[in-house]
């Protein structure tokens, strides 16, 4: 099946709109660019040889603006692709500062651990070109505490992350007083990342960052990157409450580069079914792989992810290739497995890696040729930033997405001009939320005492204080608020709605000496290590024999199957308390709970159901607050079907969820709709749209606060939708003949507006 | 605000099962539920009022126990104990001896002795100390002087009173105190902008020093356990527990009624008392061994600690002259002389520590290991392991099961590879 010789990258993207039996639906050329480089201006003659000897002689213009922006003390955001070399836009700025003052002092904070390691290797291996003594440490929670003391008193550069910042660093200030006294930059990578929650808390830790750094005295400069999103310079001067200037404009070059979006062939006409995408992905990928194409596949599940794996490796061996040159890169690998595949990738031992997005974050793992998309991630940033990963300077690159049976990933396959007109999305925060104030101010109290009249970056605290104080966890005194309370408010807040929790995975196949197998966070547990499930790690089967929910330990052992399980989540939403309501609108408690029920076995390769058997497992509850609006015979027409009024519930919660973060300032993963045809409680129709954050941060309640603009917004984004029938943009994707369903949305919108008017 | 409140309220208490739990919870809770009579509006606009008073004008603090302000916020307490009356079982006298006998673990000639107590464990910026107890010598007399913090407020004199005080000798001595009370203190004057200098003054912590001594003869290292086992010291029923000194500064901060700290002042006075007292023991012994002959093992425990090994058999040599302690000594004596790698010496030590009866398994173990490893005689060595598995063997009932089985495991394999072992005979290199 597979053709012996092996192809160029142009070879196999012929091969696969000539000889592929699917159709190609879209294939653009991005054409090349030529670079655009600056002079290094006036630094230090050290760094300007560290950087000859790296091989830098001149400068991207962006790199330039950025270096010259920053050392002028400007706040700066750049937005940068991959390959354009960002971290020189803060590494330049950062050295040439302490080869000025080697007292100065810099901090660098990524979203994840691995980014931090991944850092501090590329800016040590230029610091020791300059032959200056800049020590560069990172600080997070593995760092052994015998090295904590001199790296709070003597690193130049502390590579950290948001959380670290948060409990271990601020609240122990006064032991970092070298640090805040003379800190210059603070670098912010991976900007993009922090929206929504995660965002709105950050921005209220740069907010007590920026307090501690006054009391001692200093100001430091912001250096931002970003990826691609609609609103970079607005999401940093949010986060940031401070003037920045936006570098967007790319001075690197880059090769072309061809985009395709490639669409399985049908095998049943009548009932529309197509050949399986993750199976037509695999062939590509193998076809690439054994051509020795460099080459980054993407799907959306960590099962996917296994199934990819295994079958390219049978796809290799089958050609007579050899299966180890590619590997799977998920969350749940332990992190010495994934530093091993990274440095894999760069060096070129292993040519091909199949990951989640666990790999769209900057981790270096240098450039591929090819970037294959096992279906639409879901937002336009993320497949632009996962069709970036194949990219490189010069000489061809390329990426496909291989649309899957989905709706949303068939109306692509339709109409590709989507993905090409459409705007990255928006990147919103919300740093007054109350709820997270509130937990902020806690903190920063407990950090330095406030002033009566200071404020929280520009957030007024007054109200909270007397609040605080009136519950006793601070105490007035001579107009200042001092913490009075025994607890250390940073523990108690979460930075990231996501639970840490994590269960290990236990390889007993040898009892005598179990092996550590990999993780799995708690969340997922109930889907992909329930007892009798068949787990893959790395490609290989492992059979669940026991989960112990206690101990958070999962035991597992080697097996030879030929299926994979996938459980079936039961998801349940109840009303527990209503806090207000007004005409069909209102807002309270809900709990979400979720419980596998059965699963099913799945034969590799052909992926038919050769079996079931039920799981047994309690259900992961989540309380938190939600916002409800309920359809009463009144307003949904008698003539609809059901099929037609629950695509139409479904329908109307798909926009609401669209159009709701632009009043919640949230992110769209922040909050969860679900829609009933016939509510349990209620019993009529009804949506919802809950705070997908244990406790509920506020969103539901001012949703209902907000429902007039709620509705009126969404009325008006679907007016203004060009789409005939429904898109991801509007209301989803919905098949099936239980009509239009954007008409009759539309219609509901409009009863909607009367009964409320 | 209220509003506010409101809004506060429902999202700090949002499922109805977690709404008691966190009632108890101080400071998330309705403020009408829990706080009991001060809780109601009126109690709590009245308490600021007075409040307010209290803390304007520091005189309006009622209830301290006798003594004097110092600076506005800053008050002291002084008491005087006499050198003759013994703290449970043990005299206050020779405190500059006992000093210097400890010299070498941060001891000295005028100790200060102190302790904090402060508004949590929590540890961070926002943990401060409000009451700092001083114990000196003072001619005839042992007098503690207590620092009072009378609001956070007047944080910065207070560090500069309290720095004053702890200058006044040659040493501090504190239990705990450099992993905890001395990083606050710099954690304190760094709030206040300021550096200090206590941090280099020599610093005896009796806490480490007591683990070292009482290792695996104390259960917990609490300083009331250690004064309840050593000093043989029982505090009253007026006695505090540290786990409620912070929420008592917190009612008196809200009340302005100092009388809720009685029983913290007496607490810290009794902690001062019982730190001069057991440093006054700890020296005895580290000079003289303390007066039973298990005292002299555990003196020579601690010279051995402080690497002074010549001390440390000095003092095993006269435990060894006590026979319930003889068995103990020699063994201690043999792990010294396999340090020090004298290993014919380490065999003598190890077989006398034999004659000493009890359950002996280490000793013929290690005695197999060195003949195996430094003198190189198999069948001495296999002599050795078989008497250490026979005796094992006859000891199942009194050894839980899994680890007399490992144990069991163990020896086995070692029995078997002598026995490998001495028939290929001669003096053979180590594998």
């Amino acid at each position: 099946m597979l053709s012996r010789r092996t192809k160029t990258l142009e070879e196999l993207l012929r091969w696969v709109e000539k000889d592929l039996p699917g159709e190609v639906a879209v294939h653009r050329m991005l054409p090349p660019r030529q670079a655009v480089t600056a002079p290094f201006g006036p630094l230090d003659p050290r760094l300007v040889a560290a950087l000859a000897e790296r091989g830098v002689t001149s400068l991207f213009t962006h790199q330039q603006r950025a270096v010259e922006l920053a050392c002028s003390g400007r706040n700066v955001a750049v937005v940068t692709p991959t390959a354009s070399g960002k971290s020189l836009c803060y590494t330049i700025p950062v050295v040439q500062g302490i080869l000025e003052d080697p007292a100065a002092r810099a901090l660098y904070l990524f979203p994840t651990k691995a980014l931090s390691q991944d850092q501090m290797a590329e800016l040590y291996a230029l610091i020791e070109k300059t032959g200056a003594d800049i020590r560069t440490f990172t600080y997070d929670g593995d760092t052994p505490s015998a090295a904590r003391q001199k790296i709070r008193t003597a690193g130049h550069v502390v590579i950290t992350n948001p959380d670290m910042l948060h409990t271990g660093i601020l609240p122990h200030h006064t032991k970092w007083v070298k640090l805040f006294e003379n800190l210059r930059y603070v670098v912010l990578d991976e900007l993009h990342t922090y929206r929504g929650i995660f965002g709105s808390h950050l921005a209220n830790t740069l907010r007590r960052l920026k307090r501690i750094c006054a009391f001692y005295g200093s100001k430091p400069v912001f250096i931002c990157c970003s990826a691609t999103i609609r609103n970079p310079g607005e999401l940093a001067e949010a986060l940031l409450e401070e003037p920045v200037a936006l570098v967007a404009e790319n001075g690197a070059p880059r090769g072309e580069k061809h985009v395709l979006v490639y669409n399985p062939p049908l095998v049943n006409r009548q009932l529309g079914i197509r050949r399986s995408a993750l199976l037509e992905t695999a062939r590509i990928a193998t076809e690439a792989l054994a051509s020795r194409i460099p080459t980054i596949v993407f799907t959306r599940s960590r099962i996917n992810v296994e199934l990819l794996l295994t079958y390219i490796r049978q796809g290799l061996a089958a050609c007579g290739g050899s299966p180890d040159i590619v590997a799977g890169y998920r969350g749940g690998y332990l992190p010495s497995e994934r530093r091993t595949i990274e440095k894999g990738l760069r060096d070129g031992t292993i040519l091909g890696v199949v990951s989640t997005n666990a790999l769209e974050l900057g981790v270096d793992i240098g450039s591929l040729s090819l970037a294959l998309l096992h279906g639409y991630p879901g937002g336009i940033a993320a497949a632009w930033q996962q069709m970036g990963r194949a990219g490189r300077r010069s000489g061809l690159s390329a990426a496909i997405l291989v649309a899957s049976s989905f709706p949303l990933d068939q109306f692509l396959a339709n109409q590709p001009d989507y993905l090409f007109n459409a705007s990255p999305e928006h990147a919103r925060i919300n740093p007054n939320n109350l709820y997270i104030l509130v937990n902020h101010v806690k903190c920063a109290a407990f950090e330095k005492p406030f002033v009566q009249g200071e404020n929280l970056g520009t957030a007024e605290t007054g109200d909270v204080l007397n609040y605080l104080e009136e519950q006793g966890v601070l105490h007035l005194a001579e107009g200042r608020y001092f913490w009075q309370d025994a607890s250390f408010p940073a523990e108690n807040v979460s930075l990231r709605s996501a639970t840490s929790e994590n269960y290990v995975i236990l390889d007993v196949t040898h009892p005598e000496r179990p092996v550590v197998l990999g993780e799995v966070d708690r969340p997922s547990a109930p889907m992909l290590i329930h007892p009798e499930a068949v787990y893959f790690h790395a490609g290989q089967p492992y059979q669940v024999m026991e989960l112990d929910q206690e101990g958070m330990r999962c035991l597992v052992k080697r097996v030879d199957a030929d299926y994979y399980t996938d459980a079936d989540m039961a998801v349940r939403l109840q009303l527990l308390d209503v806090f207000d309501s007004a005409e069909s609108w209102g807002w309270g408690e809900v709990l979400l709970a979720s419980r596998p029920t059965v699963y099913k076995k799945i034969r590799l390769g052909t992926h038919e159901n050769v079996g079931y058997g039920y799981v047994h497992l309690g259900e992961e509850q989540m309380h938190t607050t939600g916002m409800w609006l309920l359809f009463g015979e009144e307003v949904l027409p008698s003539g609809w079907s059901d099929d037609l009024r629950s695509s139409v519930l479904a329908g109307t919660a798909h926009l609401l969820r669209s159009t709701a973060p632009l009043f919640l300032m949230c992110d769209r993963t922040d909050i969860s709709v679900h829609s009933h045809v016939r509510d349990p409680h209620w019993e009529r129709g009804a949506i919802y749209l809950v705070d997908n954050v244990p406790g509920g941060v506020g969103l539901a309640e001012t949703a209902f606060a907000m429902r007039g603009h709620l509705i009126r917004a969404a009325k008006e984004a679907l007016a203004g939708c060009p789409c005939e029938r429904g898109c991801p943009g509007c209301i989803g994707i919905f098949s099936g003949e239980s009509g239009n369903v954007k008409a009759s949305v539309r219609e509901l919108l409009g009863m909607l507006g009367r009964a409320s008017a | 605000m209220s509003d506010l409140r409101n809004r506060l309220e429902r999202f700090f208490s949002p499922a109805p099962e977690r709404k008691r739990e966190q009632r108890q919870d101080r400071g998330y809770g309705e403020p009408g539920a829990e706080q009991g009579q001060n809780g109601t509006p009126d109690a709590i606009s009245a308490h600021r009022r007075e409040k307010g008073a209290a803390v304007g004008e520091f005189l309006g603090v009622r209830g301290l126990p006798e003594g004097k302000w110092l600076r506005r916020g800053v008050y002291l307490v002084e008491s005087r104990h006499s050198l003759e009356e013994p703290h449970g079982t043990v005299p206050l006298r020779g405190l500059g001896e006992s000093g210097v006998a400890l010299s070498c673990w941060g001891g000295g000639s005028a100790p200060v002795f102190f302790d904090l107590e402060t508004t949590g464990l929590a540890g961070g910026t926002g943990t401060y100390a409000f009451l700092a107890g001083v114990g000196r010598l003072e001619e005839h007399d042992f007098v503690v002087r207590q620092l009072f913090l009378a609001s956070p407020a007047f944080e910065p004199d207070w560090l500069e009173m309290l720095e004053e005080l702890l200058a006044e000798g040659t040493s501090l001595v504190s239990y705990n105190g450099r992993a905890y009370d001395m990083p606050l203190l710099q954690t304190r004057f760094a709030l206040a902008r300021r550096t200090s200098f206590l941090e280099e003054l020599p610093h005896l912590d009796l806490l480490r020093l007591s683990r070292g001594v009482w290792k695996g003869d104390l259960e917990s290292f609490r300083l009331v356990e250690v004064e309840k086992q050593v000093l043989r010291f029982v505090r009253g029923e007026e006695d505090v527990p540290g786990a409620l000194v912070p929420e008592l500064y917190g009612a008196y901060l809200r009340s302005g009624n100092a009388a809720v700290l009685d029983g913290v002042f007496l607490h810290n006075r009794w902690d001062i008392l019982s730190l001069a007292a057991l440093q006054s023991l700890l020296g005895r012994l580290a000079s003289e061994g303390g007066t039973e002959a298990r005292d002299c093992l555990r003196a020579g425990r601690l010279w051995a600690r402080a690497g002074e090994t010549e001390k440390a058999s000095r003092f095993w040599r006269k435990a060894g002259e006590d026979p319930t302690q003889r068995s103990e000594a020699f063994r201690c004596l043999a792990q010294a002389a396999a340090r020090r790698k004298e290993w014919p010496v380490a065999e003598e030590f190890w077989r006398a520590s034999l004659s000493g009866g009890g359950f002996s398994l280490v000793p013929l173990v290690e005695l197999s290991k060195i003949w195996e490893h430094r003198l190189r005689d198999m069948d001495k060595a296999l002599v050795f392991a078989e008497e250490a598995l026979r005796l094992l063997l006859g000891q199942r009932a009194f050894l839980p099961g899994p680890l007399w089985e490992r144990q069991r495991m163990e020896l086995r394999k070692r029995v078997e590879r002598l026995r490998r072992r001495a028939a290929q005979q001669g003096p053979q290199q180590e594998r």
